[in-house]
């Protein structure tokens, strides 16, 4: 339940550091977009682990997922500012909604982590039809931000 | 009941729109990629701690983007004279907000803290119409209003 309502939390965090970078967008290059956010961040969590202490580290297997994950992480933060650009924020980021869908798939595929499969279902088709009214009210006032 | 269809082009617009328009391609082709991000952060997380593993990707990509600056010759100080404020703002609320979902990541399964996290596009449509002056908020807030439903149903356990 605590990681349930951490997780929510993180989402309206998250939602204000989005406007900012949508403002950032829309006067920058993507590159800068980019790096603001992570060289703020990194003085920050620097800051965090050297007062509470670095953890023991597996080093072998982390290497292997660290470097997966960098890759992973430049190619998300790119696609993401692009879909910034294309469009209205709150249009655009609704196609997200297939986030926890993709997830579930994943993590049940790889991990073998198993929530109720029917809700999953359940899920999808609710997302999906909120998406299409999202979408299909608000088309016909699209705009294009300049990349 | 909510939508003109000889207007939008009927029931399968949106899904016609995730190929002709680039910003829902776009955002649907990152979850792909975020789906695969988020496992790796969670196995990632067991070999060290969350912050610790997020911090670590965060120096790769900066590393990565510092790089590519000094490419194209863009000079990484100009926004943080121009607009101090904003990048700010980006900069405290995104790694916050990261590092708490990846922390959320390594005390529930998966799927219900990617599941949670999704309330985002809530706060994302409340806040955009009053901070950047984005209309349609009703239209939005009623589509994010069914997707938290979806939400919901994988939240609850069934049975």
């Amino acid at each position: 339940m605590i990681g349930i309502l951490l997780a929510i939390l993180a989402a309206l965090v998250q939602s204000i550091g989005d406007i900012g970078k949508k403002r950032i967008s829309q006067i920058y290059h993507p590159f800068l977009v980019n790096w603001i956010p992570i060289s703020i961040g990194l003085i920050l969590n620097f800051t965090y682990l050297f007062i509470v202490g670095f953890p023991e580290v597996n080093w072998p297997d982390f290497l292997s997922c660290l470097l997966l994950a960098v890759i992973l992480l430049v190619i998300i933060e790119i696609r993401f500012v692009k879909a910034l650009t294309s469009g209205d924020l709150s249009l655009v980021m609704p196609f997200g909604s297939f986030i926890p869908v993709i997830n579930s798939l994943y993590a049940w595929v790889l991990l073998g982590e198993e929530p109720t499969f029917i809700a999953d279902h359940r899920c999808w088709i609710l997302g999906n039809v909120c998406g299409s009214i999202t979408k299909w009210r608000t088309s016909s006032s699209v705009q294009s931000y300049p990349e | 009941m909510f939508a003109d269809l000889s207007r939008s082009g009927g029931l399968l617009a949106p899904f016609r729109a995730i190929l002709s328009e680039p910003g829902p391609r776009h955002m649907l082709i990152l979850a792909l990629w975020n789906g695969l991000f988020t496992l790796i952060m969670k196995i990632g997380s067991s070999h060290s701690s969350a912050i610790f593993f997020f911090t670590m990707v965060i120096l790769g990509e900066f590393i990565f983007f510092s790089f590519m600056l000094w490419k194209n010759k863009l000079n990484p100080l100009t926004p943080f004279r121009e607009n101090p404020g904003i990048c700010l703002q980006a900069g405290l609320f995104w790694t916050l907000g990261l590092s708490l979902f990846f922390v959320s990541l390594s005390m529930t399964l998966v799927a219900y803290a990617s599941a949670a996290n999704r309330t985002h596009v809530l706060f994302v449509v409340i806040l955009s119409h009053f901070l950047l002056r984005e209309g349609d908020i009703r239209k939005r807030l009623l589509g994010c209003i069914l997707m938290l439903l979806g939400i919901a149903l994988i939240l609850v356990p069934v049975g």
